[in-house]
């Protein structure tokens, strides 16, 4: 292995360029989309919203508003699709999910009509959002 | 002009020499002597550049993986950055990296200090004068100018012109390859001579064999004659071992898959228009999961015990890769002297009065023959030490145990040389004089007119010559050596013509005891044993045939008919002979070099410095620790601390067992590392993350690496030793049955653990089947470590505790794991709230797929080659 170090500081080398470049354009690309006002079809409303997502002894909570029907929580930030795995049902405007430290979340939830939030997130070391 | 002649000690005189060194017969003062130390350093052959301990530390991080996981890290401060997100993952990897850099550095640290401490155990001192006065000092502290006093016993310790002697004889064997002692005077030489022929040095590496004498040092350490040789060896740079190019290669190939499936990953994130720094991070995910970060640390620490397990077989490892190499052994080339046979030369038969004997026999009217034998020795017992030539010392021994010693009056001897073949001494005895001639046969013989045969003499006959000549030829094919005895009475003053021949003393120097057995072992296990020897094909070929290396005569050859072979013609004749006789240094070399060329892993043997460079070539240059010299130990990989056969066999089987147990450390930690990799890549398909980074770098650290280090002390399996192409070098590590366990086995547990995943999400949460599949991969791990102990046969009925280190270590590492996961750390790996019942579901079916991998273990084996054809040519 040690006798690899040419190459791996060529490779290491290209992996930082390679990087960096892509990290630039993704900064110019990607435009931030943390709020509850934006909406995922803009000729489309949201009937529900989420009002609080809140930490308390490892798990997450979330209180909603208005005809709130489903919630996903994940650990990435790419929207789930319609019919994702990670779609729970909401009852009583309460859900609550057991999420790992030091981890950040992201949740969406879908109105009766079938739209999509956009996301809203909180880091579990957090304690109230 | 004539150039200024340039002083080499040997053709200076001694007053000359004192006056250039500033020395005298007092020798130096201590205060003088303290300051030439200080200022040219130790009399010892210096080593290749030590590194420095921050060198040497951050060495370890110059390996393809750990800068990926640095990148890796750094990535994820990047992302961590950008999200607000914590900079745990990103933290620990570094921590990780460093803490495994440490680990290493300690390892070869370890190693280093092992190798010094070996080293000091062959320290010896000389007697030098200092001030006048006689002292006993460490040969280190030596320096030029000193005044040594040799006897026979005695290690020269520096270059050194004599002042004056007694019968000094020194062998010289380790610097010229000339066996027999050489005599040494005081004379003075005024012409240009070559080593060999100066008379009136004594050089470094070198024995005292006789007499006794006072010597000026004129060079020490590397400016010795062994220190220029050893100079040119030990700055050589050394090839990679076969462990370390398999390494080196499955370290740069799973760095380039790695990178490759992180590239098909963004393509297709991108595809899926997922979100960039989604795609990073489950990319560093990947790369975390599919490096097996421990890998280098557990190998350097699997190495270093084997290397104390080769230590309790007397075979000391002075390159930790060599524990490996030496496992990989096509060919072991070895000495015959000392090696083979015990270096104990014995008389087992004599001949006199007409008759044979052996050594256990009374003979009768045997005082004539006894006389000579007592008073042709100049052997010197020393507090059971015998000191003298090793011929003599067998004599010696052999009247002492017959009990058949006689001193007598000596007055003068015609010393052995090469020329007349014969040593005489005129004695007195019972107011008689006597002259005694020992020799070979056929100096003596043809130089006696007569012979005598029960107190009666009769004229020397063609036929009695030729009974006496048959008589050898029959006791040679015995491997022994012999030597002619004869004596006179009248006309003394000419003692070696018209002798009377008394007989003849037969010896040899026995085998090894288990050096039939270690042979054996070797031609069964598919490893050539070969002989080279600077004795005789003769001696060589009984020697052969008695330890089971040769079966026929004609697989010996003499090293004067190699010496006329092409490169080509000699790459035909390594492959059919198996005795080498007659041997130089340089046809040694070109033995070496012709077997690697055909692609073997070759051994070889050697203690004195002109075996030096066959030892460096060799892929496994092994150092006799009894009687090596200093350059060989330094240069050879391994020391046989009892310079035995049988343990380079011991050393094989051991270096063997430590391969295959490296074998089945890799496969585990690779086999844990695809399914990672194989279920990090779904998780981007299904965008969900199904691990964390820090679960799985806890998997990686954590739960595999203690019985990762325990699979080390797995004991042999029955079929270590086996003649079998995977027990042989050339073949690669992914053979079709080790990759199509690897392959067959991550993709069926991948496929396994996708389908339970998707169920936990479905009737619970994605963080819930999550945890379920971080306790599913810890139970799989623990089990797949008793799996790995056979690879090709089940293991359900073995004993578990039959490697209690393992089973210990799988203890250790469930009691850890349920502490961690009882704590409040138990939040970085699973999440509250988990059912009892889907922990026992997930242990349950973790349980089955141990058991299916078990029962389908023999049918891997029918199916898949455990080797593959490689061809190994070298230049």
């Amino acid at each position: 292995m040690k006798e690899n170090k040419g190459t791996s500081f060529i490779i290491a080398g290209g992996i930082i360029v390679l990087v960096i470049f892509m990290f630039v354009i993704a900064l110019n690309l990607i435009p931030n989309y943390e709020s509850n006002s934006y909406y995922v079809k803009v000729d489309e409303e949201m009937s529900a919203k989420i009002e609080s997502i809140n930490i308390i002894k490892g798990k997450l909570i979330i209180t909603t508003s208005g005809n709130a029907m489903e919630y996903c929580v994940k650990s990435t930030r790419t929207a789930p699709l319609d019919n994702a795995l990670c779609w729970k049902e909401v009852k009583d405007n309460k859900a609550s999910i057991s999420v790992f430290e030091h981890k950040k979340y992201y949740v969406w939830i879908k109105d009766e009509e079938g739209h999509i939030s956009n996301y809203m997130s909180v880091n579990s070391d957090e304690k109230n959002k | 002009m004539k150039e200024e002649k340039e002083l080499e000690g040997y053709n200076e005189k001694v007053g000359d020499i004192f006056k250039r060194l500033k020395t005298n017969n007092s020798g130096l003062s201590e205060e003088e002597a303290l300051r030439r130390l200080k200022e040219n350093g130790e009399n010892k052959l210096t080593e290749r550049k030590k590194k420095s301990n921050i060198a040497l530390f951050f060495e370890q991080f110059y390996d393809f993986m750990v800068i990926l996981l640095i990148f890796a890290s750094l990535f994820s401060a990047v992302i961590s950055y950008i999200r607000h997100e914590s900079y745990i993952d990103s933290i620990i990897i570094i921590v990780i990296v460093i803490i495994n850099a440490i680990l290493s550095f300690i390892q070869e640290k370890k190693a280093d200090v092992a190798i010094e401490e070996l080293n000091k155990m062959f320290i010896t001192n000389n007697y030098v004068i200092r001030n006048g006065i006689k002292e006993s000092i460490d040969v280190r502290n030596v320096v030029v100018g000193d005044i040594i006093e040799l006897e026979a016993g005695d290690y020269v310790s520096a270059d050194a012109r004599i002042i004056s002697s007694d019968s000094l004889e020194v062998n010289e064997s380790t610097l010229t390859g000339e066996s027999k002692s050489i005599k040494k005077d005081n004379s003075d030489i005024l012409e240009e001579k070559e080593l060999y022929e100066r008379k009136n040095m004594v050089y470094a590496g070198c024995n005292v064999t006789n007499g006794h004498a006072f010597v000026v040092v004129t060079n020490t350490g590397m400016n010795t004659e062994l220190g220029k040789i050893a100079n040119s060896l030990i700055n050589k740079k050394s090839d990679l071992t076969p462990l370390q190019k398999k390494v080196n290669k499955i370290s740069k190939v799973l760095t380039w898959i790695i990178l490759f499936i992180i590239l098909v990953m963004m393509v297709v994130g991108l595809i899926l228009k997922n979100d960039f720094f989604d795609v990073l991070m489950l990319s560093i995910s990947l790369a975390v999961a599919a490096i097996p970060e421990g890998m280098s640390s557990i190998i350097t620490i699997i190495l270093s015990v084997g290397m104390s397990a080769m230590a309790k077989r007397n075979v000391i490892i002075r390159k930790m890769a060599s524990v490996e190499t030496l496992g990989s052994t096509d060919v072991i080339c070895s000495d015959k002297t000392g090696t083979i046979t015990q270096n104990k030369m014995l008389v087992k038969s004599i001949y006199v009065n007409d008759t044979l004997y052996n050594d256990e026999d009374n003979i009768p009217n045997a005082n004539l023959f006894k006389l000579c034998a007592n008073m042709c020795h100049n052997v010197i017992k020393n507090n059971d030490i015998y000191i003298g030539d090793e011929t003599e010392s067998a004599i010696y021994k052999y009247l002492e145990k017959t009990n058949s010693l006689i001193k007598g009056k000596r007055v003068k001897e015609y010393p052995f040389d090469s020329e007349r073949k014969m040593m005489t001494t005129i004695n007195e005895i019972d107011g008689e004089v006597y002259s005694f001639t020992k020799g070979s046969l056929d100096s003596v013989i043809n130089n006696s007119s007569s012979y005598i045969i029960n107190n009666e003499i009769y004229k020397m006959t063609p036929e009695y010559k030729e009974k006496i000549f048959n008589i050898e030829k029959e006791e040679s094919h015995k491997s022994l050596r012999l030597l002619a005895l004869a004596y006179k009475k009248e006309n003394i003053n000419i003692p070696e013509k018209n002798m009377i021949f008394i007989g003849l003393i037969g010896m040899m120097d026995p085998p090894r005891d288990n050096v039939f057995k270690a042979i054996s072992i070797c031609q069964k296990s598919g490893i050539k044993p070969i002989m080279i020897t600077g004795d005789s094909i003769n001696t060589a070929i009984a020697i052969a045939k008695q330890v089971g290396i040769i079966d026929i005569d004609d697989k010996a050859i003499e090293g004067k008919f190699i010496d006329k072979m092409s490169d080509d013609e000699l790459k035909e004749a390594v492959r059919y002979y198996q005795v080498y006789a007659r041997i130089s240094p340089n046809t040694k070399l070109r033995i070496v070099e012709s077997l690697q060329s055909q692609g073997l892993v070759v051994a070889m043997t050697g203690d004195g410095v002109n075996d030096a460079p066959a030892i460096q070539k060799a892929d496994i240059g092994i150092g006799m620790g009894v009687t090596g010299t200093e350059v060989v130990k330094k240069v050879a990989d391994c020391i046989l601390v009892d310079d035995s056969f049988s343990t380079i066999v011991d050393g094989v089987e051991e270096g063997r067992r430590i391969t295959a147990n490296i074998k089945k450390v890799i496969l585990y930690l690779l086999a844990g590392n695809i399914v990672e990799v194989i279920l990090v890549f779904v998780s981007m398909l299904l965008n969900m993350e199904m691990f964390t980074t820090l679960q799985l770098l806890w998997l990686n650290l954590v739960t595999d690496s203690i019985p990762a280090i325990m699979l080390a002390f797995e004991k042999a399996d029955e079929s270590v030793m086996e003649n079998t192409p995977a027990n042989h070098s050339n073949t690669t590590f992914f053979t079709p049955f080790l990759t199509a366990k690897i392959a067959i086995s991550a993709l069926f547990k991948s496929l396994v653990m996708i389908i339970l995943f998707l169920y936990f999400v479905k009737v619970q949460d994605v963080n819930v089947a999550s945890s379920l599949m971080f306790i599913f991969l810890i139970g799989n791990e623990l089990l797949y470590s008793f799996s790995c102990r056979n690879l090709k046969h089940s293991v359900l009925n073995k004993n578990i505790f039959d490697n209690k280190k393992l089973a210990i270590g799988v203890g250790s590492i469930i009691l850890v794991q349920i502490i961690v996961l009882s704590t409040s750390f138990s939040k970085f790996f699973i999440v509250e709230g988990i059912s009892i019942k889907y922990i026992l579901l997930t242990l349950g079916i973790c349980f089955l797929i141990f058991v299916i991998g078990e029962l389908v273990k023999p049918i891997y084996a029918k199916l898949f080659k455990d080797y593959t054809e490689v061809k190994n040519e070298r230049k």
